[in-house]
């Protein structure tokens, strides 16, 4: 593990983009004391531009409202609800996953069916469904984002699972006599979750930008500051006002691509025997 | 051979993969006595490995019967076909493969201990040191994981993790194949001598006849999934009947006989001894 960390930390990209989302994240955790203005509240003249009013230094919305503080609250909203929407497909996927590779036979045939089923349906259409069935309550937003993307770690780790099974270290297992469920517990599961340890550290990126889309369309939590939210409102105004959508959109750029970055960096750090280009 | 200290009888086992061809395994009958060195010797491909893990049951024959301590292997199954399989042990060929690579190997050693209930917690650690004692190894070792080991390390380790389940038989699926000839015959060294502490038996798997004479009384031929030939180890290789153990004897790597000595000059390279095993 402390030679995967090395091999981290020697890719600079990943190394700069991790600590660009731990800044990220620090802001977002820290934003009522860093900048302590109600995201929420009328504050100053409206569309004030930006770099004009020290007090509103990235300029206000058409409400008036600071879209410094707007953009903060909004990373919190969408890192949040990406980090608990990619773990909870974590956990279905590597559950499914699991179960599908240890029992084989039908059980493994039924629960693939399902996961093709789930893949079958566009992943924001999934999303879509899910949330105008359930409401704009950030759980449900969670929900709907996990539903649509378990079905890539179940199939990593199914993967794994079967052709962990027949190396040399897990048939020892057996042959000591350790029970099955120990055998998936300590053997199988610590050695398949590395690939989707990275996969889904990839996937907080695309749960990002469900969750900033789902709230563009007015489908997420309407009182709460977002950035997919804050993207929809410059949208009126968007020829003659743009920074009220750059920002928002120049703050999803730089997260999204951010992860992306540690994703592939925790990929090549985990499997270094893979050939890479 | 007397009946009643038969430790493992084989009789009519057969194992074919799907699809292939011919049998990998076909009515292949033998036994073992208890304490007794039996060498199972073959070209690659002849079936040795997939005999063995038919014995411990890794993978399930298509027909035969195998009774081992008295009791039929085959009608067993979950708790009780594990405690009976702790008694006959496998030892890899590649002992890196058969480590876990996540886990610390005295861990790995202690499992045993732990499933079969052979030593209470408090005392696990203690156990664990003396079984590293035993082959050869520094108990401090135990903290390592196993791709810090060297290759002779590693294969000590998968010996006493197989030592810890007290087992009455040890199948050596070509255990020094691997490794560095001094290593070889340090391991071979060290398993002898276990066995004769331990009053142990065992099946070496090998396609190396140095090795076989050297570790077994009676020796079993196997070729094209089938036993050819069977009889005490010097007198079958001394005198070879079936064509397949003519064969292996003949492409034994022999040094050429020793030439007359010259009495002492100067400046000679060391010489090798002729059998080191």
């Amino acid at each position: 593990m402390s030679d995967a960390f090395a091999r981290f930390a020697r890719n600079p990209a990943a190394l700069l983009a991790a600590l660009l989302l731990a800044a990220l994240a620090l802001a977002a955790a820290l934003a009522p004391r860093l900048w302590p203005i109600d995201p929420e509240a009328v504050d100053g003249p409206p569309l004030l531009h930006p770099f004009t009013d020290p007090a509103h230094p990235l300029g206000t919305d058409r409400l008036g409202r600071d879209l410094l503080a707007r953009l903060l609250f909004g990373a919190r909203i969408s890192l949040v609800v990406a980090l608990a929407a990619a773990f909870a497909s974590l956990l279905i996927g590597s559950a499914v996953g699991l179960a599908a590779g240890l029992a084989g036979g039908r059980i493994d045939d039924l629960l693939m069916r399902i996961t093709d089923a789930f893949q079958t349906v566009p992943g924001f259409l999934l999303a879509l469904a899910f949330v105008s069935v359930l409401g704009p309550e950030a759980e449900s937003v969670v929900l709907a984002i996990a539903a649509s993307s378990w079905t890539g770690p179940a199939r990593i780790v199914r993967a794994e699972i079967l052709s962990l099974a027949r190396r040399d270290f897990v048939l020892a297992a057996v042959a000591v006599g350790l029970p099955r469920v120990e055998i998936a517990w300590r053997v199988l599961l610590p050695n398949a979750l590395p690939p989707v340890l990275a996969y889904a550290c990839a996937s907080i990126a695309s749960a990002v930008l469900i969750e900033s889309a789902l709230s563009f369309l007015g489908l997420a939590d309407p009182n709460r500051a977002s950035w997919g939210a804050m993207i929809a409102e410059g949208r009126a105004v968007l020829v003659r006002e743009p920074w009220l959508s750059i920002w928002p959109g120049l703050a999803l750029l730089v997260t999204v691509l951010a992860v992306n970055l540690v994703g592939e960096g925790l990929d090549d750090a985990l499997a270094p025997r893979r050939a890479r280009p | 051979m007397s009946e009643a200290s038969l430790l493992l009888e084989v009789e009519g086992l057969a194992k074919r993969w799907p699809g292939a061809a011919a049998a990998a395994v076909s009515d292949v009958s033998f036994a073992l006595a208890e304490g007794e060195r039996v060498a199972l010797v073959g070209a690659s491909g002849s079936g040795k490995t997939t005999l063995a893990r038919l014995i411990v049951r890794l993978i399930e024959p298509d027909r035969g019967a195998i009774r081992f301590a008295g009791r039929d292997l085959l009608a067993l199954s979950g708790e009780r076909l594990r405690r009976l399989r702790a008694g006959l042990q496998l030892v890899f060929q590649d002992p890196l493969a058969a480590l876990d690579p996540r886990r610390r190997v005295g861990r790995q050693v202690a499992d045993p201990l732990r499933v079969h209930g052979l030593v209470p917690r408090a005392d696990r650690p203690a156990a664990v040191a003396a079984l590293f004692d035993r082959v050869g190894l520094d108990p401090a070792l135990a903290e390592r994981f196993p791709h810090e080991l060297s290759g002779g390390q590693r294969q000590r380790v998968a010996i006493a993790r197989a030592l810890a389940c007290r087992p009455l038989l040890l199948l050596l699926d070509e255990p020094v194949a691997q490794l560095d000839v001094s290593v070889k015959v340090q391991i071979l060294n060290l398993l002898d001598r276990l066995r004769r502490e331990e009053g142990l038996a065992w099946l070496l798997i090998t396609h190396d006849l140095g090795a076989a004479r050297a570790a077994s009384d009676r020796i079993l031929v196997m070729a094209e999934g089938r036993i050819v030939e069977e009889g005490p180890t010097a007198a079958v290789l001394a005198a070879p009947r079936a064509a397949a153990t003519r064969a292996l004897v003949a492409a034994e790597p022999r040094l050429p006989p020793p030439e007359p000595d010259p009495g002492p000059q100067p400046f000679t390279a060391p010489s090798v001894s002729p059998r080191t095993m």
